[in-house]
This record gives C-alpha cells, sequence and structure tokens, in this order.
C-alpha cells in the first residue's frame, strides 16, 4: 500500500513537472511571437508616395505673358497654364499679311500662326504642380522646362519591407495606409518591385525587399504630396473582413495592451 | 530431398526495390544541399535525422536486394538430410534458463520441453530464482534443476547457460526462454543442419503467440521483418545471428570459444560474432518452431528494447563489426547493419520534435521560400520509406507504427548508458512477479512531455501564423504523430485490452 502510494507520488509529480516544462516552452514560444508580432505587423511600415512627373515645356521661343499656376495648384486637364507671348512673331505675321497676293508670304504667314498656337500652355493630365520655373516677363527658347505637374494617374507607393512584411503583404490583395497629414485611411494594392530589386525570395531575412504599391481607387490621389510618407498597416485585422484566428490575436492584443499601460 | 522453407519475396517488392534509390536521391541531394538551409541549428539536426533515416532505409534494402540479385542462395547449398538425425543420434541438452518469471508460464514451457519426442534429450532447468516450486515440479516431471547460489549469480543469462555447460555433456546444446514453447518437430527439423561439422548454429525466429494484445501485436509485425526478410538475408552471407531463444548451439564450437559469452546482456550476438571469428558458420531456418510471448505491458516492452539496443551499442562502441579480423566483409557489413539501426531513435526525436520547434518559434530547419520544390522531392521518398514495409509486410497496422516510434526514449536511453559505461541489471522480459516494480512515468515520461507539448504548440503555432501551409503541414504532422504516441501510451497502459 505504501509503496503505491510512494509510486503514484512520484508519477505525480513526474506530470506535473512535465506540465510545467510543457507551459514554460509554450510561454516562451508565445512571448517571442506576441513581440514578433507587435514588431513587424502593428508598428506601421512607412511608404513614400511617388507620383508621375511631368515636366511643362514651351515648344515656341517668347517671353511669358502669363502664368495662371502656383506650387501645389491643382489643375484639370487642358486647364491653361501658362501664357507665352512674342512681339516679333506677330509684328512678323501682321507684315506678312500686307502682301495677300504673294504665295510664298501667305505660307510663311501660315506656318508663323501655327506656331501661335504653342503659345498657350494646357495640362496634359490631371495633378498638381510641383514647381514654377519661370515667372512673367521670362525669356524662353525652344523645350524651356516652365513647370512640373504631379499627375494624379499612376501614383506610386515606394515601401522597403523586410522579408516577413513581404510576406505578409505578397498574401494579401489590399491594403490600407495611413496618412497621418490627412488623418485618412487609403486602399492600396501591391503593385511591382523595384526594378533594381534583386528576387527577394533569394535573399537573406535581413535583406529590405523594395516594393511599389498602386492606389486602389485613384480618385484619392489629388490630396498625396510627392515624397510624403504613410504609413502601411500591415496587421491582418485591417485587411478588412476578419479571419476567426484575428479575434484570438485581438484578445492577446488586448491583454498585452492593458499590461502595458499599467 | 526435402528442403526447409525458404522466405519469400513478392514481385511488387522486387520492383519497388528498384525505385527506393532514385526517389531518395532526390530528396536527399536536395536536403543535404545547404543553400536550401533555414535555422542553421536545426539543419544540422535534420540532415542527421535524415542522415540515419536513409542509411537504415538503405541498410534494409541493400540486404534484401543483395538477396535477391545473388544467384547462389546459401540455403541451397547446405547440406540437410532428415535420417541424419536417426542415424546419428547424437545426445542434446535442453537448456531452460529462468530467473524470475511466473511459475505457470515456466510449467507451460517444461512439460512441452520435457515432452519432446526424442529419446536422448536431457532437460535442465536453470533456476536463478532459487524458487522452491520449480524444483519440485522439475523432480515431478523427472528433468534436471540446478541452481546458482547467490553469490555466483553474476552475468545473468550467459552465466546461468555457462554454470549449465558445466553439467551438461551433450553434443548439441538447446536453449529456450522460460516462456518460449517449442513445437514437436524442433529437433528433428534443425538437427540434420549439423551434419556440415562446421555449422555452429542453428537458429529459429522469435513468435509471439499472444499477438491479441496491443503491443504484442506491433512488436510481432516488426520482428516479421526481420525475421522473414533480414535474417533470412543474413543466412545467405553467413552471418545469421542468434538471438537468445529457439536455436541449437554445436557444444564442440560453444567449448571452443569458451562458452556462451559472459555479458549482462546481448550475449547472444556477442556468442555467434566469437563463433564466426572462429570460422564458425550459422544457419538461420525461417520456420516457426517454437511460440512465446512478447511483453505485453510498457515497462516490460521499455525494458527488452532497451537491452537490445544496449547490446546494439555496445558492439558498435566496443567491438566494432567492421573491424572484427576473421569476418568476411559480407559478415562484417551485416553484424553492422544490426547495429546502427538503433541510432533511428536520434531521427525519430528529431521528426517528433521539429514540427513543434516550428510551432513555438517560427523557425525550420529548411527554407521555406522553396517549400514547393521541398514538396514535390519529399512525398516520393516518403511514400517508398513508408511502403518498403508496407510492401514486406502485405500490410502495417497502427500497433506496429506506434509501437516502432515510441522507442526513441528507450535507444537513446540505451545509448546514454552505454556511453556512460552504466552496469546493466538484468530483469526477466515477462511475468516477472518478485521484482519491485519503477513507477511507471519513469519509462514514459519523455511520451507524456511529447504530448504535452505538441498540444501547446498547435495553440501557439496557430497564433498569427507567419506562413498557412507550413503551419497546417506542421500541425497534421503532430496530429498524427501525437496520435500515435497516445495510442500506444492508452492501450500500452491498461494490459487487458485486445487489437
Amino acid at each position: 500500500m505504501m509503496r503505491r502510494f510512494v509510486s503514484f507520488l512520484f508519477n505525480f509529480m513526474i506530470f506535473a513537472t512535465i506540465i510545467v516544462v510543457a507551459l514554460a516552452v509554450a510561454t516562451v514560444g508565445l512571448t517571442r511571437k506576441v513581440n514578433k508580432y507587435r514588431e513587424e505587423y502593428r508598428r506601421g511600415v512607412m511608404a513614400t508616395v511617388f507620383k508621375e512627373i511631368i515636366p511643362i515645356l514651351s515648344f515656341t521661343r517668347g517671353t511669358v505673358k502669363t502664368i495662371n499656376i502656383h506650387v501645389g495648384q491643382e489643375v484639370k486637364k487642358g486647364d491653361v497654364l501658362v501664357e507665352i507671348d512674342n512681339p516679333a512673331l506677330r509684328g512678323k505675321i501682321a507684315a506678312l499679311q500686307q502682301y495677300g497676293e504673294n504665295v510664298s508670304a501667305q505660307t510663311e504667314a501660315q506656318v508663323a500662326q501655327v506656331e501661335i498656337r504653342y503659345f498657350i500652355i494646357s495640362a496634359p493630365a490631371d495633378g498638381i504642380i510641383g514647381e514654377v520655373q519661370v515667372t512673367e516677363g521670362s525669356p524662353v527658347e525652344d523645350f524651356t522646362q516652365l513647370a512640373v505637374l504631379y499627375a494624379n494617374e499612376n501614383t506610386k507607393f515606394l515601401s522597403e519591407l523586410t522579408v516577413d512584411q513581404y510576406a505578409v503583404v505578397s498574401r494579401s490583395p489590399t491594403l490600407l495606409a495611413y496618412s497621418k497629414r490627412l488623418n485618412q485611411h487609403i486602399r492600396l494594392k501591391p503593385d511591382i518591385l523595384k526594378p533594381d530589386q534583386k528576387d527577394p525570395e533569394r535573399q537573406g531575412a535581413e535583406k529590405k525587399i523594395g516594393l511599389y504599391f498602386t492606389l486602389l481607387d485613384s480618385s484619392g490621389s489629388a490630396q498625396l504630396v510627392h515624397n510624403e510618407d504613410v504609413e502601411l498597416l500591415l496587421s491582418p485585422t485591417n485587411e478588412g473582413g476578419k479571419r476567426p484566428i484575428d479575434y484570438f490575436v485581438d484578445f492577446w492584443n488586448g491583454m498585452l495592451e492593458e499590461k502595458t499601460t499599467l | 530431398m526435402k528442403r526447409p522453407k525458404l522466405g519469400r519475396i513478392q514481385n511488387t517488392v522486387v520492383l519497388f526495390l528498384f525505385v527506393v534509390p532514385f526517389t531518395t536521391f532526390f530528396y536527399a541531394s536536395y536536403v543535404f544541399n545547404p543553400i536550401h538551409a533555414g535555422n542553421m541549428t536545426l539543419y544540422v539536426l535534420q540532415v542527421i535525422a535524415d542522415a540515419i533515416a536513409i542509411t537504415t532505409v538503405g541498410t534494409l534494402w541493400l540486404t534484401i536486394l543483395l538477396d535477391l540479385i545473388v544467384p547462389d542462395h546459401r540455403q541451397r547449398d547446405l547440406l540437410y538430410r532428415p535420417e541424419w538425425v536417426r542415424l546419428k543420434h547424437a545426445t542434446v541438452d535442453i537448456f531452460i534458463p529462468v530467473s524470475t518469471e511466473s511459475f505457470s508460464i515456466i510449467e507451460k514451457t517444461l512439460r512441452q520441453v520435457s515432452s519432446l519426442p526424442y529419446t536422448k534429450k536431457c532437460v535442465y532447468v536453470l533456476d536463478d530464482g532459487g524458487s522452491e516450486k520449480i524444483r519440485n515440479l522439475a523432480s515431478t516431471l523427472g528433468v534436471c534443476y540446478f541452481s546458482r547460489k547467490k553469490h555466483e549469480r553474476t552475468f545473468a543469462k550467459s552465466g546461468n547457460i555457462n554454470f549449465g555447460l558445466r553439467h551438461a555433456k551433450g553434443e548439441f546444446v538447446v536453449i529456450f526462454d522460460a516462456d518460449h514453447v517449442p513445437h514437436e518437430n524442433f529437433l528433428e527439423r534443425l538437427l540434420p543442419f549439423f551434419e556440415n561439422d562446421r555449422v555452429a548454429l542453428v537458429q529459429t525466429p522469435q513468435h509471439y503467440s499472444n499477438t491479441d494484445h496491443f503491443i504484442p501485436a506491433g512488436t510481432s509485425q516488426a520482428q516479421e521483418i526481420f525475421y522473414t526478410y533480414v535474417q533470412p538475408a543474413k543466412n545467405s552471407y553467413n552471418a545469421a545471428f542468434c538471438v537468445g531463444t529457439n536455436m541449437i548451439f554445436r557444444r564442440k564450437a560453444l567449448d571452443a570459444i569458451g562458452g556462451v559469452a559472459l555479458r549482462n546482456h546481448s550475449e547472444d550476438i556477442w556468442t555467434t560474432i566469437y563463433l564466426h571469428e572462429n570460422g564458425y558458420e550459422s544457419v538461420y531456418v525461417n520456420e516457426v518452431l517454437a511460440s512465446g510471448r512478447a511483453p505485453e505491458n510498457i515497462p516490460a516492452y521499455f525494458r527488452q528494447q532497451n537491452r537490445w539496443a544496449r547490446g546494439g551499442f555496445t558492439l558498435f562502441f566496443y567491438k566494432n563489426p567492421l573491424f572484427v579480423t576473421g569476418l568476411t566483409l559480407d559478415q562484417r557489413m551485416q553484424y553492422f547493419f544490426s547495429n546502427i539501426h538503433y541510432f533511428s531513435g536520434f531521427a525519430i526525436l528529431i521528426y517528433l520534435l521539429l514540427p513543434i520547434v516550428y510551432l513555438f518559434f517560427d523557425i525550420h530547419p529548411m527554407n521555406l521560400r522553396y517549400s514547393h520544390e521541398l514538396l514535390i522531392r519529399y512525398v516520393p521518398y516518403a511514400a517508398t520509406v513508408f511502403f518498403l514495409p508496407w510492401f514486406l509486410l502485405g500490410r502495417i497496422r497502427l500497433a506496429t507504427i506506434s509501437t516502432s516510434i515510441v522507442l526513441f526514449s528507450e535507444y537513446i536511453r540505451a545509448f546514454l548508458s552505454v556511453i556512460g559505461k552504466e552496469s546493466y541489471t538484468w530483469i526477466a522480459t515477462e511475468g516477472d512477479e518478485r521484482v519491485t516494480e519503477k513507477p511507471i512515468m519513469v519509462y514514459i515520461w519523455p511520451h507524456v512531455l511529447f504530448l504535452a507539448l505538441a498540444f501547446l504548440a498547435i495553440l501557439v503555432g496557430w497564433y498569427n501564423p507567419a506562413d498557412f501551409s507550413a503551419t497546417i503541414l506542421a500541425t497534421l504532422w503532430i496530429g498524427v504523430n501525437s496520435y500515435f504516441v497516445f495510442e500506444f501510451l492508452n492501450r500500452g497502459l491498461i494490459t487487458k485490452e485486445t487489437v
């Protein structure tokens, strides 16, 4: 009887030790995972806005007559940006038109008329003026750059991701980004890898992977500024529909949150 | 002329044997390439485990294949004339070494042995327990009873047999464990092999009659591979070795090597190796001529396996068969193959732990970015490794896998104690009544710990899994493994339950 009791006690103690050891290992593992989760996914990853740069050039010679734009101004396609004047050309046309019967003079006048069309420079696309490089009265030559337009179309976001983050991103069709300046969320989708990027799958865990995103809905792009940063929200909970595991994740995060604030 | 039955190998198995090296190479060439490493420590472990597993399967494969392609099967050339038994009519001593087995088991064996229809036999009960009941039984049955004095009881069974050899004077020595009951034709069947003077040992398989229990059902299938395929193959290289019971020794040969090797355990393989060293031959007859009982409960089973594993490791570390002069190359290889089987304990442990480590800590031995490549190579390999024993046996019982997986703890324990030169105390395999039983947890704590870790690993692993497919795979793998381990504990702890 005594021996059976000792045996039972011994068994029980080993069993208890096993449970304690297993729980300890599990705690270490879970803590690691939670920390990693907080590191990698909750703290946002920055993405830089890259807008398509369209240089506004002059295609004629003359002086700038009026400038209808200022930096940061939103323009629609076809809006008149800059008007150029060339009194010499206008004088030439007027002089040539006096010889109505002379065919060669008329031809030359018509060529000059065509050139006058280039005096009005309009926006080639919707966008925002990034830079104005001339003032009223500035002389311009052929192909002088007058201004820079950041197009609303083809806005891209470049982000440097770790391998783990890349794994999260490449699994999700869309993800949210948050702009602090605008205090609003924008929805992005992964686009192409940075062209000079080597194959990310062949890189070590330390290397960063440059990945471009595009806007899911381009209407919001007007508010974004070239070269500004937005925060990528890689947390799975921000992907819209919740998966069953997300409730578990939220629960744990809630627990940890309370602990840290206390 | 009547021939002994040979082990049969089916044609499917032959075909399959040619596929195994290709799938194995396909897999190994991927895993052993360090470019594909993930976490370096785990990768090294994985490589070790795979190397052991591939070697184990490879040796089994090589043994069977060589046996197939060697045209003159040794058994065909063996001299065998059944009438020789009557002509020679040699004297036979039958030893039944007894230590602490229960009386009913011993009684059954003794009655059967003493009624064997062979006139010039002498039965010796060698009782290390010194039991009065057995002495009385021996006198009623008219068999010789000898018992060593308490201070003489060294070297367990081998000491006991050598003690018996001092009293017996017959030309042949038959040894039965106390729980092995011979069939009536045992002697008539096997004695003719001794017409050849060089034959020193004739061995028959161990057959378990209690396969209605879970553990014996599993072990008997594992044994079946050994006795149906491995031993006959070893036999063709004259490397079949003694398994401790159901065999006949030539007394002259035993005397030439100074009796049975004096060891605390696995004296059988040592004796055989000494016999082979001295140029004697061994014969294996794949025919069940005695049936015994396999251990039914976990402590007995683990003790038995621990003993066998110790035997393998001791031979490997202290008398490595590769370097024993006097053995042929074939024999060296065959002995070596039997030894390295016991290293599989490490492989099993690593395979059990890797998915758990992955789920807990998110680190993995292989680079998961190539997981599809790994899968393409792993699936055929795993299939062939799994189906090789399947085809050999016809089917695999759940009990077989269960009882093989759980052995890792005993193999590693045996390894450590052999390395640490720990002394061994003999406890009989089955029917032990008088020896005080250690608490069960001493034997099964690694398995309980595995189950606890497996359960928690699945919980932790599904917290924000980094890679879904890998997590699902790891979970499945853990689930299957823990099912087998759990089933072993569940069925093994309740010994009365049937399969």
